[in-house]
Protein backbone atom coordinates (compact mmCIF):
# COMPACT_ATOMS: atom_id res chain seq x y z
CA UNK A 1 0.00 0.00 0.00
CA UNK A 2 1.55 3.25 -0.74
CA UNK A 3 2.08 5.91 1.68
CA UNK A 4 -0.74 8.01 0.54
CA UNK A 5 -3.11 6.18 0.44
CA UNK A 6 -1.95 4.56 3.93
CA UNK A 7 -2.22 8.08 5.36
CA UNK A 8 -5.23 8.51 4.23
CA UNK A 9 -6.48 5.36 5.52
CA UNK A 10 -5.37 6.15 8.50
CA UNK A 11 -6.86 9.64 9.41
CA UNK A 12 -10.37 8.26 8.42
CA UNK A 13 -9.23 5.64 11.17
CA UNK A 14 -8.72 8.31 13.32
CA UNK A 15 -11.43 10.50 12.86
CA UNK A 16 -14.19 7.85 12.69
CA UNK A 17 -12.75 6.44 16.63
CA UNK A 18 -11.83 9.96 17.69
CA UNK A 19 -14.40 9.68 20.48
CA UNK A 20 -13.26 6.76 21.63
CA UNK A 21 -9.41 7.94 21.87
CA UNK A 22 -10.82 11.14 23.55
CA UNK A 23 -12.91 8.95 26.20
CA UNK A 24 -9.53 6.49 27.06
CA UNK A 25 -7.14 9.75 27.37
CA UNK A 26 -10.05 11.49 29.43
CA UNK A 27 -10.01 8.28 31.70
CA UNK A 28 -6.32 8.25 32.30
CA UNK A 29 -5.53 11.74 32.91
CA UNK A 30 -6.84 14.14 35.43
CA UNK A 31 -6.38 17.60 33.42
CA UNK A 32 -6.81 18.73 29.97
CA UNK A 33 -3.03 18.90 29.29
CA UNK A 34 -2.24 15.66 30.20
CA UNK A 35 -5.42 14.75 27.97
CA UNK A 36 -4.05 16.42 24.95
CA UNK A 37 -0.95 14.81 25.50
CA UNK A 38 -1.88 11.46 25.86
CA UNK A 39 -4.39 11.75 22.83
CA UNK A 40 -1.27 12.31 20.96
CA UNK A 41 0.98 9.29 21.81
CA UNK A 42 -2.26 7.30 21.13
CA UNK A 43 -2.08 8.72 17.72
CA UNK A 44 1.58 8.29 17.29
CA UNK A 45 1.58 4.64 18.30
CA UNK A 46 -1.49 3.70 16.25
CA UNK A 47 0.25 5.21 13.31
CA UNK A 48 3.53 2.95 13.88
CA UNK A 49 1.37 0.06 14.41
CA UNK A 50 -1.02 0.76 11.46
CA UNK A 51 1.07 -1.03 8.86
CA UNK A 52 1.48 -4.29 10.80
CA UNK A 53 -2.51 -4.74 11.24
CA UNK A 54 -3.57 -7.41 10.61
CA UNK A 55 -7.58 -7.48 10.50
CA UNK A 56 -7.15 -10.22 12.53
CA UNK A 57 -10.00 -8.43 15.07
CA UNK A 58 -12.39 -5.53 14.35
CA UNK A 59 -10.91 -2.32 13.79
CA UNK A 60 -12.36 -0.76 17.13
CA UNK A 61 -10.87 -3.55 19.31
CA UNK A 62 -7.31 -2.94 17.73
CA UNK A 63 -7.78 0.75 18.78
CA UNK A 64 -8.98 0.33 22.02
CA UNK A 65 -6.17 -1.90 22.74
CA UNK A 66 -3.45 0.37 21.49
CA UNK A 67 -5.24 3.25 23.10
CA UNK A 68 -6.03 1.28 26.66
CA UNK A 69 -2.09 0.17 26.36
CA UNK A 70 -0.44 3.22 25.92
CA UNK A 71 -2.87 4.83 28.52
CA UNK A 72 -1.19 1.94 31.00
CA UNK A 73 2.28 2.53 29.67
CA UNK A 74 2.24 6.04 29.49
CA UNK A 75 4.45 8.48 31.91
CA UNK A 76 4.13 12.10 32.14
CA UNK A 77 6.81 14.50 30.55
CA UNK A 78 6.10 17.99 31.72
CA UNK A 79 9.47 19.09 29.48
CA UNK A 80 7.41 18.22 26.53
CA UNK A 81 4.44 20.26 26.76
CA UNK A 82 5.88 22.95 24.09
CA UNK A 83 5.59 20.13 21.54
CA UNK A 84 2.21 19.41 21.84
CA UNK A 85 0.27 19.67 18.68
CA UNK A 86 -2.72 21.95 18.10
CA UNK A 87 -4.95 19.60 16.40
CA UNK A 88 -6.26 18.44 20.20
CA UNK A 89 -7.54 21.61 20.68
CA UNK A 90 -10.65 20.45 19.45
CA UNK A 91 -11.17 18.95 22.98
CA UNK A 92 -13.74 19.82 24.46
CA UNK A 93 -13.33 21.68 27.93
CA UNK A 94 -16.47 19.73 30.58
CA UNK A 95 -16.15 22.12 32.44
CA UNK A 96 -17.22 25.29 30.31
CA UNK A 97 -20.86 23.65 29.89
CA UNK A 98 -23.94 25.50 30.73
CA UNK A 99 -25.57 22.95 32.10
CA UNK A 100 -23.79 22.48 35.76
CA UNK A 101 -26.04 19.62 36.72
CA UNK A 102 -25.01 17.44 33.51
CA UNK A 103 -21.54 18.74 34.81
CA UNK A 104 -21.75 17.38 38.29
CA UNK A 105 -23.04 14.37 37.05
CA UNK A 106 -19.59 13.93 35.11
CA UNK A 107 -17.91 14.71 37.10
CA UNK A 108 -19.22 12.24 39.68
CA UNK A 109 -19.20 9.60 37.41
CA UNK A 110 -15.27 10.07 36.38
CA UNK A 111 -14.90 10.30 40.25
CA UNK A 112 -16.65 6.71 40.83
CA UNK A 113 -14.35 5.42 37.85
CA UNK A 114 -10.83 7.00 39.19
CA UNK A 115 -11.25 5.09 42.18
CA UNK A 116 -10.60 1.65 40.02
CA UNK A 117 -7.26 0.34 39.30
CA UNK A 118 -6.11 0.57 35.85
CA UNK A 119 -7.13 -2.50 34.84
CA UNK A 120 -10.59 -2.21 36.16
CA UNK A 121 -11.31 1.15 34.62
CA UNK A 122 -10.35 -0.21 31.11
CA UNK A 123 -12.90 -3.18 31.58
CA UNK A 124 -15.86 -0.84 32.63
CA UNK A 125 -14.83 1.82 29.89
CA UNK A 126 -15.51 -1.45 27.63
CA UNK A 127 -18.68 -2.30 29.53
CA UNK A 128 -19.91 1.14 29.39
CA UNK A 129 -19.23 0.93 26.20
CA UNK A 130 -21.28 -1.65 25.31
CA UNK A 131 -18.78 -4.05 24.15
CA UNK A 132 -19.59 -7.50 24.10
CA UNK A 133 -17.69 -9.83 26.62
CA UNK A 134 -15.85 -11.52 23.93
CA UNK A 135 -14.41 -8.70 22.84
CA UNK A 136 -13.20 -7.53 26.35
CA UNK A 137 -11.60 -10.45 27.12
CA UNK A 138 -9.42 -10.29 24.24
CA UNK A 139 -8.24 -6.50 24.67
CA UNK A 140 -7.85 -7.24 28.78
CA UNK A 141 -6.34 -10.71 28.40
CA UNK A 142 -9.02 -12.32 30.63
CA UNK A 143 -11.89 -15.75 30.00
CA UNK A 144 -14.89 -14.07 29.20
CA UNK A 145 -16.27 -15.83 32.29
CA UNK A 146 -13.60 -13.65 34.54
CA UNK A 147 -14.37 -10.94 32.58
CA UNK A 148 -18.49 -11.47 33.59
CA UNK A 149 -16.94 -11.99 37.33
CA UNK A 150 -14.92 -8.77 36.89
CA UNK A 151 -17.97 -6.67 35.92
CA UNK A 152 -20.14 -7.57 38.60
CA UNK A 153 -17.74 -6.95 41.19
CA UNK A 154 -16.73 -3.56 39.80
CA UNK A 155 -20.34 -2.40 39.40
CA UNK A 156 -20.54 -3.24 42.90
CA UNK A 157 -17.66 -1.24 43.77
CA UNK A 158 -19.04 1.41 41.90
CA UNK A 159 -22.39 1.18 43.21
CA UNK A 160 -21.02 1.62 46.70
CA UNK A 161 -19.53 4.47 46.10
CA UNK A 162 -21.97 6.31 44.28
CA UNK A 163 -24.65 6.23 47.81
CA UNK A 164 -21.50 6.83 49.50
CA UNK A 165 -20.52 10.45 47.92
CA UNK B 1 -27.19 6.12 41.77
CA UNK B 2 -27.63 2.94 40.03
CA UNK B 3 -25.76 1.29 37.99
CA UNK B 4 -28.07 1.32 35.06
CA UNK B 5 -28.29 5.33 35.66
CA UNK B 6 -24.08 5.45 35.35
CA UNK B 7 -25.07 3.19 31.50
CA UNK B 8 -27.51 5.86 30.92
CA UNK B 9 -24.85 8.65 31.74
CA UNK B 10 -22.23 7.15 30.12
CA UNK B 11 -24.57 7.25 26.59
CA UNK B 12 -25.67 10.82 27.48
CA UNK B 13 -21.84 11.90 27.55
CA UNK B 14 -21.42 9.60 24.20
CA UNK B 15 -23.82 11.45 22.15
CA UNK B 16 -21.96 14.56 23.64
CA UNK B 17 -19.01 13.24 22.04
CA UNK B 18 -20.62 13.21 18.85
CA UNK B 19 -20.22 16.62 18.42
CA UNK B 20 -16.87 16.92 18.72
CA UNK B 21 -15.39 19.16 15.56
CA UNK B 22 -13.40 17.54 13.03
CA UNK B 23 -9.81 16.91 13.51
CA UNK B 24 -7.42 18.94 11.33
CA UNK B 25 -5.78 16.53 8.62
CA UNK B 26 -3.18 18.47 7.85
CA UNK B 27 -2.05 18.91 11.49
CA UNK B 28 -2.32 15.20 11.96
CA UNK B 29 -0.36 14.27 9.03
CA UNK B 30 2.52 16.92 10.89
CA UNK B 31 2.48 14.77 13.74
CA UNK B 32 2.75 11.58 11.68
CA UNK B 33 5.71 12.89 9.75
CA UNK B 34 7.72 13.57 13.30
CA UNK B 35 9.54 10.81 14.81
CA UNK B 36 7.87 10.14 17.97
CA UNK B 37 9.09 10.99 21.21
CA UNK B 38 7.77 9.00 23.81
CA UNK B 39 8.76 8.81 27.35
CA UNK B 40 8.51 5.36 26.80
CA UNK B 41 11.42 5.14 24.41
CA UNK B 42 13.27 7.68 26.15
CA UNK B 43 13.44 5.41 29.15
CA UNK B 44 14.07 2.56 27.56
CA UNK B 45 17.21 4.02 25.81
CA UNK B 46 18.12 6.30 29.17
CA UNK B 47 19.02 2.25 30.94
CA UNK B 48 20.39 1.41 27.70
CA UNK B 49 22.47 4.32 27.94
CA UNK B 50 23.10 3.74 31.32
CA UNK B 51 25.09 0.22 30.59
CA UNK B 52 27.62 2.04 28.68
CA UNK B 53 28.36 4.82 30.94
CA UNK B 54 28.24 3.48 34.52
CA UNK B 55 31.04 1.12 33.25
CA UNK B 56 33.12 3.91 30.76
CA UNK B 57 32.91 6.86 33.48
CA UNK B 58 35.42 4.65 36.40
CA UNK B 59 37.70 3.72 33.34
CA UNK B 60 37.89 7.25 31.87
CA UNK B 61 37.65 8.93 35.40
CA UNK B 62 40.72 5.96 36.88
CA UNK B 63 42.77 6.01 33.45
CA UNK B 64 45.84 7.61 35.05
CA UNK B 65 45.71 4.78 37.62
CA UNK B 66 45.49 1.95 35.33
CA UNK B 67 49.16 1.46 34.93
CA UNK B 68 51.37 -2.06 35.47
CA UNK B 69 53.60 -0.09 38.49
CA UNK B 70 50.55 0.27 40.06
CA UNK B 71 49.19 -3.49 40.07
CA UNK B 72 49.28 -4.62 43.57
CA UNK B 73 46.88 -6.35 46.29
CA UNK B 74 44.53 -2.99 46.92
CA UNK B 75 44.33 -2.61 43.38
CA UNK B 76 43.21 -5.84 42.54
CA UNK B 77 40.71 -5.95 45.40
CA UNK B 78 40.07 -2.53 43.90
CA UNK B 79 38.99 -3.39 40.66
CA UNK B 80 37.12 -6.31 42.07
CA UNK B 81 35.24 -4.36 44.72
CA UNK B 82 34.42 -1.57 41.72
CA UNK B 83 33.51 -4.34 38.99
CA UNK B 84 31.00 -5.96 41.82
CA UNK B 85 28.83 -2.60 41.96
CA UNK B 86 28.95 -1.87 38.43
CA UNK B 87 27.37 -5.34 37.72
CA UNK B 88 24.89 -4.94 40.04
CA UNK B 89 23.55 -1.80 38.80
CA UNK B 90 24.41 -2.74 35.26
CA UNK B 91 22.22 -5.49 35.73
CA UNK B 92 19.30 -3.65 37.42
CA UNK B 93 19.34 -1.23 34.06
CA UNK B 94 19.70 -3.81 32.15
CA UNK B 95 16.72 -5.53 33.74
CA UNK B 96 14.84 -2.23 33.16
CA UNK B 97 15.83 -1.71 29.60
CA UNK B 98 14.18 -6.05 29.08
CA UNK B 99 11.19 -5.12 30.80
CA UNK B 100 10.91 -1.94 28.66
CA UNK B 101 11.60 -3.80 25.46
CA UNK B 102 8.85 -6.35 25.85
CA UNK B 103 5.67 -3.51 26.05
CA UNK B 104 4.10 -4.17 22.51
CA UNK B 105 0.79 -1.68 22.90
CA UNK B 106 -0.69 -3.14 19.35
CA UNK B 107 -0.48 -6.69 20.78
CA UNK B 108 -0.61 -6.97 24.80
CA UNK B 109 -3.32 -7.31 26.60
CA UNK B 110 -4.03 -4.83 29.10
CA UNK B 111 -3.68 -7.17 32.12
CA UNK B 112 0.13 -7.96 30.71
CA UNK B 113 1.04 -4.09 29.90
CA UNK B 114 -0.11 -3.27 33.42
CA UNK B 115 2.46 -6.22 34.95
CA UNK B 116 5.17 -5.39 32.79
CA UNK B 117 4.44 -1.53 34.02
CA UNK B 118 4.16 -1.91 37.20
CA UNK B 119 7.36 -4.47 37.18
CA UNK B 120 9.26 -1.60 35.57
CA UNK B 121 8.15 1.27 38.41
CA UNK B 122 8.78 -1.29 40.63
CA UNK B 123 12.60 -1.81 39.65
CA UNK B 124 12.93 1.94 38.70
CA UNK B 125 12.11 2.80 42.70
CA UNK B 126 14.17 -0.22 44.10
CA UNK B 127 17.24 0.99 42.24
CA UNK B 128 18.06 3.12 45.40
CA UNK B 129 18.05 -0.06 47.50
CA UNK B 130 21.09 -1.57 44.68
CA UNK B 131 22.39 2.02 45.02
CA UNK B 132 22.63 1.71 48.52
CA UNK B 133 24.18 -1.74 48.70
CA UNK B 134 26.66 -1.05 45.98
CA UNK B 135 27.82 2.85 46.75
CA UNK B 136 30.29 1.90 50.28
CA UNK B 137 31.82 -1.15 47.69
CA UNK B 138 32.25 1.51 44.39
CA UNK B 139 33.30 3.84 47.19
CA UNK B 140 36.35 1.37 48.62
CA UNK B 141 37.04 0.43 45.39
CA UNK B 142 37.65 3.77 43.66
CA UNK B 143 40.23 4.51 46.62
CA UNK B 144 41.73 0.98 46.62
CA UNK B 145 42.15 1.77 42.61
CA UNK B 146 43.91 4.81 43.48
CA UNK B 147 45.50 4.31 46.69
CA UNK B 148 48.77 4.86 45.15
CA UNK B 149 47.74 7.83 43.99
CA UNK B 150 45.84 9.43 46.81
CA UNK B 151 47.91 11.49 49.68
CA UNK B 152 45.87 10.52 52.38
CA UNK B 153 46.46 13.75 55.06
CA UNK B 154 43.38 14.55 57.68
CA UNK B 155 41.84 17.12 54.71
CA UNK B 156 41.67 14.00 52.40
CA UNK B 157 40.10 11.83 54.60
CA UNK B 158 37.75 14.15 56.13
CA UNK B 159 36.68 15.37 52.60
CA UNK B 160 35.78 11.64 51.29
CA UNK B 161 34.31 11.37 54.42
CA UNK B 162 32.21 13.62 54.41
CA UNK B 163 31.25 12.97 50.33
CA UNK B 164 30.32 9.42 51.43
CA UNK B 165 28.31 10.39 54.39
CA UNK B 166 26.26 13.25 52.58
CA UNK B 167 25.74 10.86 49.70
CA UNK B 168 24.65 7.90 51.46
CA UNK B 169 22.60 10.26 53.45
CA UNK B 170 20.73 11.26 50.46
CA UNK B 171 20.18 8.18 48.97
CA UNK B 172 18.68 6.60 52.10
CA UNK B 173 16.01 9.86 52.61
CA UNK B 174 15.02 9.21 49.31
CA UNK B 175 14.81 5.36 49.50
CA UNK B 176 12.22 6.33 52.10
CA UNK B 177 10.52 9.14 50.25
CA UNK B 178 9.73 5.99 47.68
CA UNK B 179 9.14 2.89 50.28
CA UNK B 180 5.43 3.39 49.94
CA UNK B 181 5.25 3.69 46.40
CA UNK B 182 7.04 0.43 46.20
CA UNK B 183 4.49 -1.46 48.48
CA UNK B 184 1.95 -0.26 46.37
CA UNK B 185 3.63 -1.11 43.20
CA UNK B 186 4.16 -4.22 44.53
CA UNK B 187 0.56 -4.75 45.82
CA UNK B 188 -0.71 -3.44 42.28
CA UNK B 189 1.69 -6.74 40.84
CA UNK B 190 0.18 -9.17 43.15
CA UNK B 191 -3.36 -7.63 42.24
CA UNK B 192 -2.88 -8.35 38.96
CA UNK B 193 -2.19 -12.03 39.55
CA UNK B 194 -5.41 -12.39 41.43
CA UNK B 195 -7.06 -11.28 37.78
CA UNK B 196 -6.12 -14.37 36.20
CA UNK B 197 -7.01 -16.66 38.78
Amino acid sequence: MDNDKLQTDFIELIEDNKKLIYKVSHMYCDNAVDVKDLFQDIISNLWIAYPNFQQKSKISTWVYRVSLNTAITWFRDYSKQSKRIAYTNWIPDMTNETDHTIDELYDRLYKAIDTLGKVDKAIIMLFLDDTPYDEIAEIVGLTKTNVATKISRIKLRLKDFLSNN
Amino acid sequence: MEIEELKTMWQQYDSKLDKLEKLNKKLILETLSKKPQKKLNWMKYRSLYALIILPTVPIIALHDYWKIENIDFKFIIGCFLTLIAIVSVCYVEFKSFMILKEVDVSNDSIIESSRKVSIFKSIYANRLKYDLMSYPILFAGVILIGWKGFSFNSNTIMYMLAIFIVTLFWCIKQYKRRKEKIDQLHKEILDLNEYEK
